[in-house]
């Protein structure tokens, strides 16, 4: 099992965190609908590395970690930055 | 004692199948003496659900229980001692969960739920830590060795430092522990949703077994 | 044949002070405290131990160590038992596999007969054409081709897991590990040695290093006192390392406890096998590696044969000899592949013990005796690789040692990604890359001699400690390799009559290989498929290496180009409770739990939660006593399940605004009202209400359901937003009871004196704090059923008490517990929908008729943009209740179809029922259901499809379908 490093609590198994999708831009919320269907639902899924939002859930705290999605290593965590950019579609 | 209005505990009914017998502690019923408990087990467990804490969080939480005279922990996931016998557990940078002394004693918690509200705390909010969670009370030589049937994170007494917070999952429950020695003797506070109490405490019996562990009144904790 | 024990100190691992009587196949055996079952078997002439997969060929031991299926055995309640490494027990039933009428007279032998029929991959090319052929064939296969048989009246056994940490894991407790484990221990780390045998050395317990053959033994006494003197080194034996996952996460399993050990730092250390050498009937019993008659002498005392001979390709099998010698077992011949072996001392004592060695030749064929045991092997001059000249002489034996090679233990390496390339210079696998933190030691590594390895395990180990953070560590020079020599690059020779076998536990011969590959199979992994080469219990673990090479040459590639398959966990056979034993499954309770039982409610689970379905035995009649109760009297109903949320700050309003549809901010402080989520996709996902406390406190409620989910959008949104608002989950820290019917109002008056109930003072949709019997309550008048009503919620330590209070003051009022069954009727009279039963995951608030909920003027809020893109689109489906005219006909249930009789020929599915029954109170069948929007007018009718086909007519109502003008919940 994996190890994660949480910036709150520390290096956990991978067990206690889920996973919150990637880290994008969000649409205003009187974007064109195609920006948004972008956003909901054109994902890129290339290989590379993701910035991704992940809770630690016995604490629910939110945070970010880089990805890199060719070999699964997580590269970094950090606390949430905004604002939000991450890998663009 | 059924018609009393009196905090019960989450466990009154698998301790009442032991015989516990139960005292009147700080507004509230707590197991005082179980039959045939034995107090210096490698590993003892005991019900301390109904005792006086409460919390704090947000951003103005730490300058304001400060204010009061609370000595905080310096970062998050260290606890720190209190003068009046209470302990201080900093969960995150601005969050707090303050544990009322081990002789019941509500006066701690007493005195920062009452002077808390909302006009007059800031960004300051109390939480029901008395409710949310059940508090267990685990100690011996054995029991870390326990724990680790039943939680991933190494809670033996060289990895995790005495008065050290570990949020964690405890027999796949979100839990809160905190090593809190009594004398040389390991000890570890173990918070968890209060709805799955019963549930925990359950397989804490079964991971106890092992190692003879024993059910314990609360009378039996070491005068602090 | 041999049935005779050697004196001490042969046997190590006995005692022959404790007899234990077992039985094997019906008959009594008394074997020694510390055998296990192979070797008290042994010890008694039993040498055959199971029949073959395919063609029930008696088998008996190869590695003596539990790298060949041939020694699984039915054991107690335990199919695939490895008899190798099982100890005997007092009273331990063992029985034998794959035998149809026991080991000695098996008839499915008759197979052999067939065997030209029986061509690799049969199963595939022969009963599966045409189709209906593996319908017959298929059960007459599993039973001739089965291994052991399950008894599903097995009694359950207690299996649990543990944690383990360590600085350092060591797997392997052979000199190596043992030298990891102690450097490591000296530099201070926290050290794990783990091994499968119950004691530690590994080689050094068997193997004859020198011509005394008393330095292994000298060698690990020192290296054990090292270990035992180091009180940081937890040494685990008798436990096996099931895999390697990511960030050294090892499965360990020892006895029935599953371990699961963490490490900073691995050293694996894990030695090799020896090779098999192929000739035809190279699986007879008897025929075994040099290593297993080491076994076999030194741990049991057990005397392997009487008449050996040794078949080498190095000089370690001469040491074979010299112990079989010491043992009393005559050496007849010894049989060196090599043409001009190098002799050292050990060699030289074996010649000058007048060990006949004949060089440069092999076994051709071993020769059957009559308990299927080996008699005799004819041998002939090597003449090439794989290439054998003509027998020049036949030797009778009961014993053959094989030493001609080793395959490095590296399953687990493989598992880390590592990269292992094959090294014609050695005939075993290189190690190219490893993965950080894992590390390599010994043998697996490729250091061979006693001094190398020693030298290169306690480099291993300082090198881990400094990995997993232990300082001050000065690392020694790398240990060169010494490998070359030890392994015969190509111990294949083939035979034009066959039974030469390359895989044991899948019954292959030499020719199946390049049978399989001109059939085009000619890729590792379909020719493992289509073969089965390496499918069997024990994957290969001494085979796959043979595969390999003779794909090799059977396709013209090099064996580095024809590569492995993939080696996946687990190494050794797990069982189920290793899995399964002693899981962890919350069960959430509400604080009214054990009145509910005493209530005598059969409970029901709602997601982690257990709830009241109904209380009593009769459930029709419950429920509609229940239902009556709330209508005409007063029901108590426990909502303790339900989410709570404290969302508080300055912004808490803003916040409420930006998450829901509605709008909060113009919400009455006192005031209550409904909430709608949406994901940001537009879609429905949770409902609540929304009771304002404060200026700036909000106490929300959630789904049972849907309130972790919720708490954690909430959170999340606002880790983006940064709101000035607090938001705590407070569903534990609160119990709740829905005080509903007509007289709820006279039960509560009686406990609550601090807040007045007068409908003026506290109308429908209020919320006020107070006491009720004492205890500190927030109540709100709000409620699912249509009836006057109270939420009356107080910390969940006092939950119990409150239930207590109510139920007292509530009984000469005819109070009665509600349940959910009884509450879902309630609901679906008043046409209150159910988030995530008549909704799904794709249904936005105008199909579900709840555009009344949106707060349209909004500028924005989540799932805004997406939802009004839907409806800008034409509209699909919409949910409506419905009533059935006949009151006692056919009824509908959940998910039923709504049929369009009009169309596709009176086929079209156009909507389903989404919740249905039988109204009490109405006296007629209700319910709702998704309907096309032109059929969605009252008064229209639609068809539902029930049970048994039938078409049943419903006509669209308005909701609620109870009391519509709802004057009875604001009383």
């Amino acid at each position: 099992m994996k190890i994660m490093n949480c910036p709150l609590n520390g290096p956990r198994n991978i067990s206690e965190f889920a996973y919150g999708g990637d880290v994008r831009p969000v649409p205003n919320d009187d974007a064109d609908p195609k920006a948004w269907a972008d956003y909901l639902y054109m994902k890129t899924n290339q290989p590379g590395i993701a910035v991704e939002w992940w809770i630690h859930v016995p604490t629910s705290y939110w945070f970010m970690a880089e990805r890199d999605l060719r070999t699964d290593e997580i590269l970094a965590t950090y606390p949430p930055k905004l604002p939000a950019t991450g890998a663009t579609p | 004692m059924a018609s009393s209005s009196l905090r019960r505990s989450f466990l009154r009914v698998p301790l009442n199948k032991i015989g516990a017998t139960w005292a009147d502690l700080a507004s509230a019923e707590i197991a005082a003496l179980i039959p045939g408990e034995n107090a210096s087990a490698p590993v003892v467990l005991r019900d301390l659900s109904t005792m006086p804490r409460t919390g704090f969080k947000g951003a103005d939480s730490p300058a304001w229980l400060e204010a009061r005279g609370v000595v905080l922990p310096p970062a998050p996931n260290l606890a720190t001692k209190q003068a009046d016998g209470s302990l201080v557990a900093r969960l995150a940078p601005a969050e707090f969960l303050i544990l009322g002394a081990l002789n019941g004693d509500s006066a701690a918690t007493d005195r920062l739920d009452s002077a808390w509200t909302i006009d007059s705390a800031g960004f300051c909010f109390q939480l029901p830590r008395r409710d949310s969670h059940a508090w267990l009370h685990l100690s011996g030589d054995k029991v870390t060795a326990m724990f680790a049937k039943i939680c991933g994170v190494d809670l033996r007494t060289k990895a995790f430092a005495n008065l050290a917070i570990a949020q964690t999952s405890v027999a796949r429950l979100s839990a809160i522990v905190i090593r809190d020695d009594l004398g040389n003797i390991p000890s570890y506070h173990l918070l968890a949703d209060s709805a799955s109490a019963i549930y925990l405490w359950e397989s804490l019996e079964d991971a106890m077994k092992e190692f003879s562990g024993s059910i314990a009144g609360y009378s039996s904790l070491p005068a602090p | 044949m041999s049935g005779s024990r050697l004196p001490a100190p042969w046997g190590q691992r006995i005692d022959r002070g404790q007899s234990v009587t077992f039985s094997f196949e019906g008959r009594s055996y008394a074997g020694y405290c510390g055998d296990t079952i192979a070797s008290a078997l042994a010890a008694n002439g039993q040498w055959v131990l199971s029949r073959s997969f395919k063609y029930h060929r008696p088998r008996g031991m190869i590695s003596a160590a539990g790298l060949e299926a041939n020694t699984m055995v039915h054991c107690g309640d335990e199919p695939n038992v490895l008899a190798d490494r099982h100890p005997i027990a007092p009273g331990l039933v063992v029985c034998a596999q794959n035998t149809f009428g026991g080991i000695d007279r098996d008839y499915g032998r008759l197979m052999e007969l067939f065997t030209r029929f029986l061509p690799v991959g049969f199963y595939y090319r022969t009963f599966f054409t045409p189709k209906i052929a593996w319908r017959f064939w298929e059960p007459v296969i599993r039973k001739l081709a089965g291994l052991g048989a399950v008894n599903v009246e097995a009694h359950h056994g207690y299996f649990d897991k543990a944690y383990l940490f360590a600085d350092v894991a060591v797997i392997g407790g052979g000199p190596a590990g043992m030298a990891a484990a102690i450097s490591a221990g000296r530099s201070g780390a926290e050290v794990i040695l783990i091994d499968e045998n119950v004691v530690l050395g590994g080689a050094l317990t068997y193997a004859r290093l020198d011509v005394t053959g008393r330095q292994a033994e000298e060698e690990r006494l020192k290296l054990e006192a090292e270990i035992a003197s180091l009180s940081n080194i937890t040494v685990l034996t008798g436990a096996s390392v099931q895999g390697w996952f990511t960030d050294n996460w090892l499965p360990v399993i020892q006895g029935n406890r599953l371990f699961k050990l963490r490490a900073k730092a691995v050293v694996t250390a894990t030695g090799a096998a020896e090779q098999p050498l192929v000739f035809r009937h190279n699986d007879l019993p008897g025929i075994m590696f040099g290593t297993a008659a080491q076994r076999l002498m030194r741990h049991y005392a057990v005397k392997p044969g009487e008449r050996a001979v040794v078949v080498v390709a190095n000089n370690d099998g001469y040491g074979v000899a010299l112990d079989l010698l010491d043992a009393g077992v005559e050496v007849a011949a010894l049989l060196d592949l090599r043409a001009s072996p190098p002799v050292d001392a050990v060699a030289a004592a074996a010649q000058s013990r007048g060990v006949r060695v004949i060089t440069g030749s092999a076994v051709k064929e071993a020769i059957e005796g009559r308990s299927g045991r080996v008699r005799a092997v004819k041998i002939a001059p090597v003449l090439g690789e794989g290439l054998l000249g003509a027998s020049s002489e036949t030797i009778d034996c009961d014993l053959v040692c094989i030493s001609v090679g080793y395959i490095p233990q590296t399953a687990l390496l493989s598992h880390a990604d590592a990269k292992l390339v094959p090294d014609p210079q050695t005939a075993m696998p290189r190690i190219e890359t490893l993965p950080a933190h894992l590390f390599v030691a010994g043998s697996v590594a490729g250091r061979w001699a006693l001094a190398a390895t020693l030298a290169d395990g306690a480099r291993a180990g300082l090198v881990a400690a400094a990995d997993a953070g232990v300082e001050g560590i000065t690392i020694p020079a790398a240990i060169p390799a010494d490998g070359h020599g030890l392994t015969w690059s190509w111990p294949i020779f083939p035979h034009h009559k066959g039974k030469e076998f390359v895989d044991f536990d899948e019954d292959l011969q030499y020719h199946d290989i390049p049978d399989a590959a001109a059939l085009g199979y000619d890729h590792i992994q379909l020719l493992k498929r289509f073969s089965t080469a390496g499918m069997g219990p024990t994957q290969g673990k001494i085979t796959n290496t043979l595969i390999q090479r003779v794909l090799a040459r059977a396709t013209g590639a090099s064996p580095d180009l024809v590569g492995t398959t993939t080696v996946r966990p687990p190494i050794g056979g797990e069982k189920i409770g290793h899995l399964a034993g002693r899981s962890f499954d919350p069960i959430r309770l509400t604080a009214m739990h054990h009145r509910h039982l005493q209530a005598g409610a059969s409970m029901m689970p709602a997601g982690a939660w257990m709830r009241p379905a109904y209380y009593g035995d009769d459930q029709a009649a419950a429920i509609t006593a229940e239902v009556a109760a709330a209508r005409t009297s007063v029901g108590l109903i426990d909502v303790s399940t339900l989410g709570g949320l404290d969302v508080r700050g300055p912004d808490a309003a803003a916040f409420l605004e930006r998450i829901y549809t509605w709008n909060y901010a113009n919400l009455a402080v006192g005031r209550v009202r409904y909430l709608l989520m949406l994901n940001e996709g537009g879609y429905i996902i949770d409902d609540g209400i929304a009771a304002r406390l404060h200026e700036q406190h909000y106490y929300v409620t959630a789904t049972t359901s849907g309130v972790d989910q919720v708490y954690r959008l909430m959170l999340w949104f606002n880790a983006q937003w940064r709101m000035k608002v607090d938001i705590a989950n407070v569903t534990a820290a609160y119990a709740g009871v829905n005080l509903i019917g007509p007289k709820s109002r006279d039960v509560l008056s009686g406990l609550c004196t601090d807040i007045d109930l007068s409908s003026e003072a506290f109308p429908y949709l209020g919320i006020r704090t107070g006491t009720v019997a004492g205890i500190s309550a927030r109540v709100m008048r709000v409620g699912f059923g249509g009836e006057l009503g109270y939420e009356i919620h107080v910390p969940a330590g006092q939950g119990e008490a409150l239930w207590d209070a109510l139920t007292d003051a509530g009984e000469p009022m005819g109070l009665r517990p509600v349940g959910i069954e009884a509450q879902r009727v309630l609901r679906l009279e008043k046409g209150h929908v159910i988030i995530g039963q008549d909704t799904d995951s794709l249904t936005h608030p105008k199909e579900a008729g709840m555009s009344w909920a949106i707060g349209r003027k909004k500028p924005r809020f989540v799932g805004r943009a997406a939802m009004l893109a839907m409806e800008a689109k034409p509209q699909t489906r919409q949910l409506v209740g419905f009533e059935l005219a006949d009151p006692e006909g056919p009824m509908p249930k959940e998910s039923h179809l709504v049929i369009d009789d009009c169309k596709s020929g009176g086929k079209e599915i156009v909507g389903r029922v989404t919740s249905v029954t039988r109204s009490p109170t109405l006296k007629k069948p209700i319910g709702l259901a998704f309907v096309p929007p032109e059929k969605a007018a009252p008064g229209s009718t639609f068809q539902i499809k029930v049970e048994a086909g039938r078409m049943i007519t419903a006509t669209v109502v308005p909701i609620p379908f109870y009391d519509p003008e709802n004057r009875r919940q604001e009383i």
